[in-house]
């Protein structure tokens, strides 16, 4: 038999640039067939063809055709950049004076004692009419940060002040004009910087108002690459997008931004709730992977800068592997973080006393607003409903700990409020 | 293996809701493309060629069977209406097929207003929905409940719906009683979203002069061979996440708010048929000094050419099958990438 000729074998580099690690990047062939996929950059051998690069970061998203039939090299960055409630270079939602409003805001309540925390609110408003944001700071005991929003103030407005660290509350008012509140975590020695901008008109509903949470020591930089990547795992995170690569885990571990660190724990757990949930594909998978080692460092580091008693803190806590701390309290506030929120009424089924009936009350009016937990403030009924529904459920199906386990994950609610109806106690 | 004979245990429910009770109230919108949408999937479904089923197996609900303006007792379909299709499918005798089994497959498709809290989550507003009372159905606990109780060995679920947010306490979820099958494991399941949770489904005009959700138009393409063949879970799926955008007006890729490509929930091996491919005209468009010089299509310079031509006028119409190609002029070494989706909705090719 003679020898085969078959052409020789050929494969052509491909390399996609995107700019952030938290990006995601995919190789799709000429039959529209997945054939790579990656987070962050793209670098990898193909066969020629034609090819499309498609690649999304937040809320950016991008593709473009090339034939590969010689090495390729693409940059897609300047396609991806993403839109973000802070005011930062490089973003869509850009605008100079609003950098430099909040940049002199954050550094104006600088000065104090560098024990103390600090909160900066900055509304913005991405429209060309005036809207009414009326957006205020409250502690347990009123309001604390006077807003001053009207309906002709200017496309941005900020406030800011030192307070003692603690659980606040931000409310402002979403579509439809509901009031609604989420938690804001000051913490001793750093500024907690929130961002709120309005965008109203089409698609405007519940999203409409976006919300951004940030912590810096140095007040606002919109120059900083850290605040845009913690901007990116925020985005990432309220997407639920699985992109916990070890080049975000490097960031993680290099980074002392303590929001960086929250979004990116998230970030993580999510990718392991992936990997538990997985099943054997032949198609290309997200180099993603979840790194318990990495991730015990990254809380551990997050309680010794916010705290044990920070409520995203705690939530956290509950996923390291041993018995919970003893030092770990129940929490005096919702969390910041939706999946905090997750995290800490499937624990309180280990650990009732982890979340009281009276922090769930103030949060039972959640809105599927992500990735902070954003309740109505005026859900009273709603609690009642609920607590009838469980009342109900114990009465028919019994006050076993499978019936209360059930319970709690169905209806998000907390077993010390599940417990509280059980006919036992 | 799937074949082109009678599925005679395959079942479906389609619903179409175009039409709403509330427009006036403003909240809410009537739509154009439910009623096309659910018509023309229960003709696939039906179609020898197509999903196979018998004809009384496809269940289908859609505005254009209820009175028109509504009348007081007959705003359909409504969550009732809905309910009692689904219900009728979960209860049909569990040994019909293979004696352990209602069927083989359920088809479920929805197309109308909707909304979700979490991936993988469609409900679908129905008729009677005001703005005080949202009455809806969670379509995808159904389909959660047919995977754990298990009447059927497959579960299809095609939603044409919006993936927007709404208030949890708003969402109507099965209330059937739970049920564990001892054959839940071994569900094969393929749900595919027009909208990732967050964002907004849209409709079009589209090339058959009709409205169609995008989402739909895409999907009923690609059954129809314009993905990859035989069309399985992952040819659709494939197609789907390119096809949908070509199938948005220019104005709604512009909206942040609005899905350019759809969502998939679990994908499990099945096929849907095995058609003939179709081919799509595609206008290529090339600079006078390329007449007189071979031009062709293909999917690298070195591979043989899926088609050429030595052409005579500076524009060239090709039948191409729906994919990834770059069109060269052997002479000049032009060169431009272009894609075909099929449905009409791919413009001309300018050739640099």
């Amino acid at each position: 038999m003679a020898p085969s000729t078959s052409p020789e074998l050929r494969t052509v580099r491909v390399v996609v640039r995107t700019g952030s690690p938290l990006a995601e990047v995919f190789l799709i062939d000429h039959a529209f067939a997945l054939v790579r996929r990656s987070v962050g950059d793209l670098d990898t051998t193909v066969d020629p063809g034609v090819y499309k690069a498609k690649a999304k970061l937040a809320d950016a998203e991008t593709e473009r055709l090339l034939l590969c039939d010689e090495d390729r090299e693409i940059d897609l960055s300047e396609e991806l950049r993403v839109a973000s409630p802070a005011p930062l270079s490089g973003t869509t939602r850009e605008r100079s004076m609003d950098a430099g409003l909040t940049r002199n805001l954050s550094a104006s309540i600088r000065g104090g004692p560098s024990s103390a925390a600090e909160v900066l609110l900055v509304t913005r408003r991405w429209t060309p009419s005036p809207v009414s944001l009326d957006a205020s700071l409250h502690d347990s005991s009123g309001l604390l940060v006077p807003f001053p929003t009207t309906a002709e103030g200017p496309a941005a407005d900020g406030a800011g002040s030192a307070v003692d660290a603690g659980s606040y509350f931000l409310r402002w008012h979403g579509a439809g004009d509901v009031a609604v509140e989420q938690t804001i975590q000051a913490t001793a020695g750093w500024q907690t910087q929130v961002f709120v901008l309005d965008e109203p008109g089409e698609g405007s509903g519940l999203g409409a108002t976006r919300v951004s949470v940030q912590m810096s020591r140095a007040g606002f930089d919109p120059a900083s690459a850290e605040l845009r990547r913690a901007e990116e795992a925020r985005t990432a995170l309220a997407e639920e997008r699985k992109i916990s690569s070890p080049a975000l885990e490097d960031i993680l571990e290099r980074s002392d931004n303590p929001m960086l660190g929250l979004f990116g724990a998230h970030l993580m757990l999510l990718t392991r709730e992936t990997a538990q949930r997985r099943s054997p594909s032949a198609r290309p998978q997200a180099p993603v992977r979840f790194d318990a080692a990495r991730f015990e460092r990254l809380v551990m580091r997050l309680q010794s800068v916010l705290g044990l008693d920070h409520p995203d803190v705690v939530a956290l806590t509950t996923q390291l592997p041993g018995p919970l701390p003893t030092s770990l309290g129940p929490i005096s506030a919702p969390p910041m973080l939706w999946r905090s929120w997750l995290l800490l009424v499937e624990a309180s089924n280990d650990t009732p006393m982890l979340v009281s009936p009276s922090v769930w009350r103030r949060a039972v009016g959640s809105l599927p607003l992500r990735p902070f937990l954003i309740w109505m403030t005026d859900a009273a009924d709603s609690a009642d409903r609920l607590e009838r529904v469980i009342a109900r459920a114990l009465e028919l199906e019994g006050p076993n700990t499978d019936v209360r386990r059930q319970l709690t994950s169905r209806l998000l609610v907390p077993r010390s409020v599940v417990d509280s109806f059980a006919p036992d106690r | 293996m799937f074949s082109s004979a009678a599925q005679t245990a395959d079942h479906a429910v389609v619903i179409g809701i175009q039409r709403y009770a509330d427009v006036g109230a403003g909240w809410i919108s009537d739509l154009q493309g439910p009623d096309n949408d659910a018509a023309e999937v229960a003709t696939w479904l039906r179609d020898p060629q197509g999903g196979g089923l018998p004809a009384d197996h496809v269940r289908v609900l859609r505005s254009a069977d209820a009175p028109d303006p509504f009348t007081a007792d007959r705003v359909e379909p409504h969550q009732k209406l809905v309910i009692q299709a689904l219900t009728e499918v979960a209860q049909l005798p569990s040994n019909a097929y293979r004696g352990q089994w209602a069927g083989r497959r359920l088809y479920v498709y929805v197309s109308g207003h909707g909304w979700a809290n979490r991936r993988n989550e469609a409900a679908l507003v129905t008729a009677e929905a005001s703005r005080a009372l949202p009455i809806n159905v969670l379509i995808t606990s159904w389909v959660e409940w047919m995977a754990r109780a298990a009447p059927f060995q497959e579960l299809v679920f095609w939603g044409d719906t919006c993936a927007t947010r709404t208030p949890l306490t708003h969402l109507y979820p099965c209330d059937l009683p739970d049920i564990f099958s001892m054959n839940a494991p071994s569900v094969r399941t393929f749900a595919a979203y027009a909208a990732p949770v967050g964002l907004a489904a849209v409709e079009n005009q589209m090339p058959d002069g009709k409205w169609h959700g995008a989402f739909t138009y895409a999907l009923l393409q690609g059954l129809r061979g314009a993905a990859a063949t035989p069309v399985t879970s992952d040819s659709l799926r494939d197609y789907l996440l390119n096809a949908v955008r070509s199938f948005i007006s220019d104005r709604d890729r512009k909206r942040a708010t609005v899905a350019k490509e759809p969502a998939f929930g679990f994908t499990d091996a099945m096929e849907f048929g095995s058609p003939r491919r179709p081919e799509f005209p595609v206008v290529l468009r090339f600079r006078p000094e390329a007449v007189g010089h071979r031009v062709f299509v293909g999917n690298s310079r070195a591979a043989p050419p899926v088609a050429e031509t030595v052409l005579t006028e500076p524009e060239w119409v090709v039948p191409l099958a729906a994919g990834a190609y770059a069109v060269f002029v052997e002479a000049t070494g032009a060169m431009q990438e272009f894609q075909v989706v099929g449905g009409g909705a791919d413009g001309p090719v300018d050739v640099p």
